[in-house]
């Protein structure tokens, strides 16, 4: 099969273009499990087969961020397996100079190449006239002019993507080098360049920073020789519509209240809007348990299905259109450009907390996913930065946390509650959401000043300009994370679900005698009565009980009983486990229909008295707000810092955090 | 003057770049000799937002200093 790399500066339209080229045939590695650094797709409508890697963006071969360190090893690692038959290189017309560097280093590395100038027809209205052919011929490789928004230009790409490509070395501009400039080098004369000004072990032989400037002016150079040929520009408008919607956007007061009013309607709207659809899946996942019951025969097969799967599975169901529309509005905010204007708004501030503007858009990711949110990490230049945010991020209030807010926030607050015009469930989520950034930030300061500097903190950003969201690429993005949602964290749910029902209709010898000594304690009841005690007896003394009932003394003081702490045991490995594992242990205590939220509501102790009070309640949110039960964000904690030491220091801090402050919680409100 | 100089709403020409590790990433974004920068917005207390050429970049105060304009 072949391999195609894309390749380019950030905010070109990379994404557009994969997107218009592979459709739905892509994987992201966004969700618990699967951990890719690369999104890889299978590219439609072709005659091959051909595998195409999305690259992250970068700015020249000099690599300063993880990011552009990944996709340099990558470039250069022309010995592996996984090395393209080709690159697609992509430049913007809007913006052809700028974006030409890197493509003229790349040019260098003698891999075949095809150069995508993207925004073609936009450039054209814009009066940027360019002369494909001519830049083919003066640079030796293929060029071709695409509108990767409306596919215009794309079969002929696919044409040039299975065709042969021959490329040539080409004479060295890249040095002043007055004695033999005529000469054509050998292929790999850019590579040992670049090992030269980029190894710190060569940092003493040679300047290494006056070469790389050098290179960059001598390049411009070249590039601007190269425009002068090829391109025809009518005095350009480009950028005044951008410009002038930021009088407004990035406004030193107007700015920040947009910013805030934005962020506040997201959370309106996802509760909102997801409550129709929620409401349908509760009921219909109710219905279903009730309807196979009365159609299985009668079983343990049949109540491990109707008692333990379904009503785990519906948990993770119930989700989807939050996290849905969650991932669609953050996308809007990341492809309209807007996400790039939080940077340069917030750069300030975050300094305060030694992080930079570039953390704002890992921190926002983190409201979704913490996973592909550390991975965003990457493109912060300064290590400790860098490592600041890695840590802090799952403090942020995550998709997978929604679940159990949701949950317990119904059962503090009836439904439609309004305070004025405001859903009152939706302002405690909002509540939820900002104790996440305020203890994020706190941790940030604390650990500000733990760590010591030994890197100058930097911010050259681009201002990508505002563009008009593409539906079918926000929606494609949206559906590949809720399918891996579906599936990944499906899986696990899946399966702990099993494992609940059977450690919960198993048990030793109490377990067994369950009937017998139920009689013998409390007499002759009504048959009803008695089967409800059995059934409450059995679940207590199963294996899942015991356990539960072990560790009951260490969450006592949280205000948690046996029941909880089985359900916070099973959401270790994913927090979102917990409904699910609710869900399953009090289904198994009755057959009635009836909503999880009910029936955590009347759930009562051996008194009578509530479980789910206000204070146990509160001091569970507490806990899931702090707590880091996601092993997945351990593992690409891990490896993304490659450090033991951080990866174990934040779940420590992060356990004890929810230990102690869900302690306080539930001690102040009993 | 320097970059950092420049006022909300001004142009200016760029006249050279120090010799800083910085002005390789300066030359990088674009940010050539010869060029126009415009100052779009500054950030309360922080960065600046210039257009230079058709390029729209966010950059510190202490990143701008290491740029030398002439205003236009």
């Amino acid at each position: 099969m072949r391999r195609v790399a894309l390749v380019g500066n950030p905010n070109l339209g990379k994404s557009t273009l994969f997107n218009a080229l592979c459709g739905l045939k892509q994987k992201t590695g966004n969700y618990p499990g699967v951990t890719v650094d690369k999104k890889t797709g299978k590219i439609s409508d072709i005659s091959e087969q051909v595998e195409l890697i999305d690259l992250p963006g970068i700015n020249s071969l000099y690599p300063k961020s993880k990011d552009e360190e990944l996709v340099v090893d990558y470039l250069l690692s022309s010995n592996t397996d996984t090395f393209p038959d080709k690159l697609i290189v992509m430049a913007s017309a809007i913006n052809l100079k700028r974006s030409l560097f890197v493509v003229d280093q790349i040019r260098d590395l003698n891999i075949p190449m095809i150069l995508v100038i993207n925004m073609s027809l936009l450039a054209e209205r814009r009066g940027i006239f360019i002369d494909a052919s001519a830049i083919s011929k003066e640079l030796g490789v293929p060029v071709i002019l695409v509108e990767a928004k409306t596919k215009h230009g794309l079969t002929k790409l696919k044409e040039l993507i299975v065709g042969e490509i021959e490329i040539q070395p080409r004479k060295v501009h890249y040095v002043s080098d007055e004695n033999n400039s005529a000469a054509i080098p050998n292929k790999s004369a850019y590579v040992d360049f670049l090992s030269l000004v980029n190894d710190p072990e060569n940092k003493k032989a040679v300047d290494q920073r006056s070469l790389r400037t050098n290179e960059a002016i001598l390049r411009y150079k070249f590039i601007n020789q190269l425009l002068e040929k090829t391109v025809k520009v009518d005095k350009s408008k480009a950028v005044d519509l951008t410009t002038k919607a930021d009088k407004i956007l990035v406004h030193p007061i107007w700015g920040y209240v947009i910013f805030g009013v934005i962020m506040f309607s997201i959370f309106q709207s996802i509760f909102l809007i997801a409550a129709y659809p929620m409401d349908w899946i509760d009921q219909g996942f109710a219905s279903l348990s009730t309807w196979a019951q009365s159609m299985l025969p009668e079983g343990y097969l049949t109540e491990l299905i109707c008692q333990g799967i379904i009503p785990g599975v519906g948990g993770v169901v119930i989700f989807i259109p939050q996290i849905a529309i969650l991932f669609f509005l953050f996308g809007l905010l990341e492809q309209s450009g807007y996400m790039q204007r939080i940077v340069f708004l917030m750069d300030r501030f975050m300094q305060h907390f030694g992080m930079s503007g570039k953390s704002i858009v890992p921190m926002i990711s983190g409201m979704a996913c913490a996973i592909p949110a550390i991975m965003a990490a990457r493109s912060i230049e300064n290590k400790k930065e860098r490592l600041i945010t890695i840590l802090i991020t799952p403090l942020m209030t995550c998709s997978a946390r929604i679940p159990v807010y949701i949950i317990l926030i119904a059962i503090i607050i009836p439904d439609g509650t309004f305070v004025g015009i405001f859903h009152a469930q939706g302002l405690v989520l909002m509540v939820m959401y900002l104790l996440g950034v305020v203890m994020t930030l706190i941790v940030a300061i604390v650990l500000k000043w733990i760590m010591k500097t030994d890197y100058k903190s930097l911010l050259i950003a681009d201002m990508p300009e505002y563009l008009k969201p593409q539906l079918s690429t926000l929606l494609i993005n949206v559906w590949t994370n809720v399918r891996s949602f579906l599936w990944n964290a499906g899986k696990i749910i899946l399966a702990a679900s099993i494992v609940l029902f059977v450690l919960a209709t198993n048990g030793g010898d109490n377990f067994k005698k369950a009937e017998a000594n139920i009689e013998s304690h409390y007499g002759a009841n009504s048959a009803a009565e008695k089967e409800e005690l059995i059934a409450a007896y059995e679940l207590e003394n199963s294996y899942l009980g015991m356990m539960g009932r072990s560790i009951e003394p260490a969450i006592a003081p949280l205000g948690y009983d046996w029941k909880i702490g089985i359900a916070i045991i099973s959401s270790l490995a994913a927090r979102e486990v917990f409904v699910g594992t609710m869900s399953t242990i009090y289904a198994i205590n009755s057959t009635e229909e009836m909503t999880i939220r009910d029936r955590l509501r009347n759930e009562t102790d051996g008194n009578g008295a509530a479980i789910f009070t206000l204070a146990t309640c509160v001091s569970l949110l507490v806990f899931y707000a702090f707590a880091l039960q996601c092993f997945s964000t351990i593992v690409i904690t891990y490896r993304e810092t490659k450090s033991f030491k951080w990866t174990a220091i934040q779940f420590f801090y992060m356990t004890a955090l929810a230990y102690f402050a869900a302690l306080i919680a539930y001690q102040l409100l009993k | 003057m320097k970059l950092s100089e420049l006022e909300k709403g001004c142009l200016g020409t760029v006249i050279s770049l120090s010799t800083h590790e910085i002005s390789i990433r300066l030359l990088e974004v674009g940010i050539l000799p010869g060029s126009t920068v415009k100052v779009i917005s500054i950030a309360p207390g922080g960065p600046l937002y210039i257009q230079i050429e058709n390029n729209l970049i966010s950059l510190r105060r202490t990143e701008a200093e290491h740029v030398i304009v002439e205003k236009i």
